[in-house]
């Protein structure tokens, strides 16, 4: 079917995140970022465990852009090939937070009552858990896989994703349009998710572009105690910690992996921030 | 009532009471109230009427039309609609009911979900009810737009692209798409400018005529009831004060809250205007209504009697009943 001349509150919400000059930088400094990430084994000079023991560490040269680290390695190919696991884990692990977030918040605010005080009551238990100690229990008993480790910093995550989405949908529920649901005899899935959900996107998209830069940070931190990444993978936050080892003599090993951390969390929250301007209805231009 | 009244009644209320409990404390719960939405109603709608429930806020009037759709769970009596009893049956059980009475919302705003086109809205209740071919969905569609005054390129439209009276059209057509036997319209044009009012008006009483509709109309404003009603019940705290055929009831009210209400509407003719009886005070709580006739707190003929014992409602006229001690005053 094709849409009329009225635009969509989608369309809408695009026009208005492309006047945002911040999200639009961002969107496009994390969408090179991803196309990199995607390319990397036919653009990346070196191979990723190809060492070089004769040279050591090497300040930045023509030959290697980024310098290399006490192995010999190459900087460049190691931050390349780290970016597709610290990316992949910051999208899986949101991804993993959002569905479950999503799904146990509608259930909860929908249903009500003894079901929502139950619910919220595990959450708040959850929530009162140290989150490193809980991540590390997970790591523990289920390996250290990166696979697990999506699922552990998922698991984490979901907590304030439900909290939002169930907060939204104690408002929704009491729209009249979810009555008329009712009334017509629409079930509860079909409530919850065709008239509940599609309504709470908004702020849902926005948390979720700003739980991207935190789960990346998450991942970094477990690497850096020796939970996350093994090697000779590396992921941007395995790099930070070696490079915080040699960081007073060879400091081009902390700079340049720290400066593409920053500049990925920059991107993903200005773009988050110009998403949540975009999706409001507040500043809706009519 | 006769046999063949009763038999004409699509709709039969015996004695229905919304109670609401008021709870305190979350694990385990102490009851510290109850509000007394509707406390014991007995009326009938018959086939291809229009029945009036004006009322004030606070009536049960809102509460007395979601019972009926099933969106609020009655505490005691009985619904009746079309022979079969409505109360006490579970979600699943009630499912067939859903497309045979239908409602009609007053805020056309939120009523229609925001992320779903026309299209959606209008073929959800399709999808539910009726197993049809996609083309022939999006037919039934197009044909129940044309119905309530839209086209059929509004389809792929978004609700907020929509005026209010347009909005309310579209909520309408909702409701109207499955070919319910009866409709419930809960206030359908008090969020709406006067002016559009009564396009909205004339809209349900030409489709009330073309598809021979039932409809229970809620509503606050007396002259928008007189203008669709056949039959008008007043409602006050949960209960029925008065319910007559709308000629008598305009033209002869016997309760002393009618009389009050229908001096309040607003005349052209200086003639005609008589002299208004202001209410003192507003309604009281719900949660704790006064003895005797729940009216007399604010009654202009209220006596001693009134607030000991309850009037019973009782038949001054045919089709005219009244809960007044002393209605056979203007009999």
């Amino acid at each position: 079917m094709t849409r009329g001349q009225g635009e969509s509150l989608w369309a809408d919400a695009r026009r208005r995140l492309l006047q945002n000059r911040a999200a639009v930088l961002g969107l496009c400094v994390t969408g090179a970022l991803l196309v990199a990430a995607a390319l990397t084994p036919w653009i990346s000079p070196y191979a990723y465990d190809e060492q070089d023991l004769n040279l050591g560490a090497s300040p930045p040269t023509r030959a290697h852009l980024f310098g290399t680290d006490s192995l010999g390695r190459d900087l460049l190919t190691r931050m390349l090939y780290g970016s597709r696991i610290s990316l992949v884990v910051g999208l899986l692990a949101t991804l993993v937070s959002m569905i479950i977030g999503i799904t146990y918040g509608a259930v909860s605010g929908y249903l009500g009552g003894r079901w929502d005080a139950v619910m919220m009551r595990l959450v708040d238990i959850l929530y009162s858990l140290p989150f490193i100690f809980f991540v590390i229990i997970l790591m523990v008993y289920f390996g250290r896989n990166i696979v697990n480790l999506f699922v552990a910093l998922g698991c984490v995550q979901w907590l304030t994703t439900a909290r939002i989405v169930r907060g939204q949908v104690l408002t929704l529920k009491q729209k009249e349009f979810v009555e008329a649901a009712v009334a017509m005899g629409v079930s509860t899935p079909g409530i919850v998710f065709r008239h509940l959900v599609p309504n709470v996107l908004g702020p849902i998209i926005v948390y979720a572009t700003l739980t991207v830069p935190a789960v990346m940070l998450e991942e970094a931190f477990l690497s850096f105690l020796g939970l996350g990444v093994q090697p000779p993978n590396c992921s941007w936050g395995i790099l930070i910690a070696e490079g915080v080892k040699h960081m007073e003599l060879e400091s081009w090993l902390i700079l340049f992996p720290g400066f593409f951390l920053s500049l990925t969390l920059f991107s993903l929250n200005f773009l988050g921030d110009g998403l949540r301007d975009a999706l409001d209805p507040k500043y809706r231009a009519d | 009532m006769s046999t063949s009244e009763a038999e004409a009644a699509l709709l039969e209320i015996q004695d229905l009471k919304v109670h609401f409990p008021l709870l305190k404390g979350m694990l385990r719960p102490k009851l510290i109230g109850v509000v007394k939405a509707l406390d014991g109603v007995s009326l009938s709608v018959r086939r291809g009427e229009v029945l009036g429930l004006v009322g004030e806020s606070g009536s049960g009037k809102s509460t007395l039309g979601r019972a009926i759709v099933g969106l609020a769970r009655p505490s005691a009596g009985s619904i009746r609609f079309n022979g079969a009893e409505l109360t006490g049956l579970s979600r699943r059980a009630f499912r067939p009911f859903r497309s045979r009475v239908q409602i009609i919302f007053q805020d056309p705003y939120s009523s229609l979900n925001p992320r779903m086109t026309v299209y959606d809205i209008l073929s959800e209740p399709l999808r539910i009810h009726e197993s049809l071919p996609r083309a022939e969905r999006a037919r039934r569609v197009a044909g129940m737009l044309e119905q309530v005054g839209l086209a059929a390129e509004h389809m792929a439209r978004f609700p907020h692209e929509f005026s209010g009276g347009q909005r309310q059209r579209i909520a309408i057509a909702r409701a109207l798409i499955v070919r319910p036997d009866l409709v419930i319209a809960d206030e359908p044009v008090s969020a709406l400018d006067v002016s559009i009012q009564a396009q909205i008006l004339n809209l349900l009483t030409d489709l009330r005529r073309k598809f021979g509709l039932t409809m229970v109309f809620i509503s606050h404003d007396l002259s928008v009831v007189q203008h669709i009603s056949d039959r008008v019940a007043v409602l006050y705290l949960g209960k029925i004060m008065e319910l007559a055929d709308r000629s008598r009831l305009y033209a002869r009210p016997l309760h002393p809250y009618t009389r009050a209400l229908i001096s309040a509407i607003p005349s052209m003719d200086p003639a005609a205007r008589k002299e208004r009886i202001v209410l003192k005070g507003s309604i009281p709580s719900p949660a704790d209504p006064p003895s005797g006739c729940r009216f007399h707190t604010r009654c202009l003929h209220a006596e001693l009697k009134c607030a000991e014992a309850e009037p019973p409602i009782e038949a001054f006229a045919p089709s005219h009943c009244s809960a007044c001690w002393f209605s056979s005053r203007w009999a």
